[in-house]
């Protein structure tokens, strides 16, 4: 790059470079990396001189803004920040969602007393459709959730035992007195 | 004739019509050019220095969407300036609708400045990257030869215009723009290690 170039540089920045000069370089200051070093140098010093000088963390900025417009020109998220910030939220209210729907199936199966079973569950090979009494009064989510890790039981206790009921498939019949006297064998949540 | 000159506004004017044009480099122009000022402003209300650094860059990247709206009317610094502010408030919100302890106006710079300076959030590496960058100038200016020096003092101390400087200075305008320029230069080449 040669010094005219730069001169017509410094001559810009203070506002003295002639009408038809200044196109042409503004132009040029876009295309040339090594006449942007200059402009940045020659600002930095004047902001130096006039007590603007905000630190070295200004100097990340460039760089900075010129990735997010990247970013944001291949349709990427551009803020780092806000992007930290709304991940952080959005995981919060998945986990909260999350956390609130398996209360409240919980407490919707296990406080009617009719537990679902999955489809097929009956070994006829037919669906049967899932049985849920939605009047039921909530109750504490501990015990609730107590009650279900104890229907789930493999090895647990049902009133009918003795029939055929598939592994793992839960009945429609409440828990017995057994049954909740073995809840206390399962911490609480 | 003498010929018409571009003011410093102006030259932004030009930058910021190849940014409308699509221009994308132009505006890396523009943000060399205020990065420092955009972040002192901003530090000015919010006290914590990564989140000055974030309010500042969404002050420059609101910029560059708005500019499609931007005619002119005012210099781009004075718009940017606007941004700038009204992003810096927005981030102290909270404080802004509950004025701190003592009635301190966060509308007034100066009384924040004062505030910033007294709970002196700036690290030491920051201070010190800042103090040995004006060492350096101030060094590298008082190594000039005289009418060096006494050219860009003029120029960026006093604000003078070249034909100005040129009358103090009883030389021609363009020996006073070659002496500007290689002063700039020799500033330039003693701060470049700093930079990389």
């Amino acid at each position: 790059m040669s010094d005219l170039l730069r001169e017509q540089l410094s001559a810009l920045m203070d506002g003295e470079l002639p009408h038809e000069e200044c196109e042409l370089l503004v132009k040029r200051i876009s295309n040339s990396a090594e006449l942007a070093r200059s402009w940045h140098a020659y600002h930095l010093i004047s902001d130096a001189l006039r007590d603007q000088l905000a630190g070295r963390d200004a100097e990340q900025l460039a760089p900075r803004v010129r990735e997010a417009l990247t970013e944001e020109n291949t349709g990427r998220f551009h803020d780092a920040g806000r992007l930290r910030r709304w991940s952080t939220l959005a995981a919060g209210v998945a986990v909260l969602g999350l956390a609130g729907l398996a209360g409240s199936l919980i407490t919707r199966h296990m406080d009617s007393g009719k537990v679902f079973a999955p489809a097929g569950a009956n070994g006829t090979g037919v669906s049967n459709p899932v049985h849920v009494d939605w009047r039921s009064e909530p109750q504490p989510v501990q015990a609730e959730l107590s009650r279900y890790l104890m229907m789930h039981d493999p090895y647990g206790m049902t009133p009918n035992a003795s029939e055929e009921t598939p592994r793992g498939a839960a009945t429609a019949t409440p828990p017995n007195k057994a049954t909740n006297e073995r809840q206390s064998k399962y911490p609480q949540f | 004739m003498t010929k018409e000159k571009t003011s410093s506004a102006d030259a932004d004017r030009l930058l910021v019509k190849r940014v409308q044009a699509g221009d994308q480099a132009a505006f890396n122009a523009l943000v060399l050019k205020y990065q420092q000022r955009v972040l002192k402003l901003v530090s000015r209300y919010v006290r914590d220095p990564e989140e000055a650094l974030d309010v500042a860059q969404e002050v420059f990247i609101r910029a560059y969407r708005a500019l499609k709206g931007f005619r002119g009317d005012s210099a781009f610094y004075t718009w940017l300036y606007r941004i700038a502010v009204n992003a810096a408030k927005n981030a102290i919100g909270a404080a802004t609708r509950n004025p701190v302890e003592g009635g301190l106006d966060v509308d007034d710079p100066e009384l924040m400045e004062v505030q910033r300076r007294m709970t002196d959030e700036a690290t030491p590496e920051r201070l010190l990257y800042t103090e040995e960058l004006k060492q350096t100038i101030n060094r590298a200016i008082e190594e000039l030869p005289p009418e060096l020096r006494r050219a860009i003092l003029l120029r960026e101390v006093k604000g003078l215009s070249y034909e100005e400087i040129a009358q103090v200075m009883e030389s021609p305008v363009g020996t006073v723009r070659s002496r500007i320029f290689r002063a700039r230069e020799a500033v330039a080449q003693s701060i470049k290690p700093l930079l990389e």
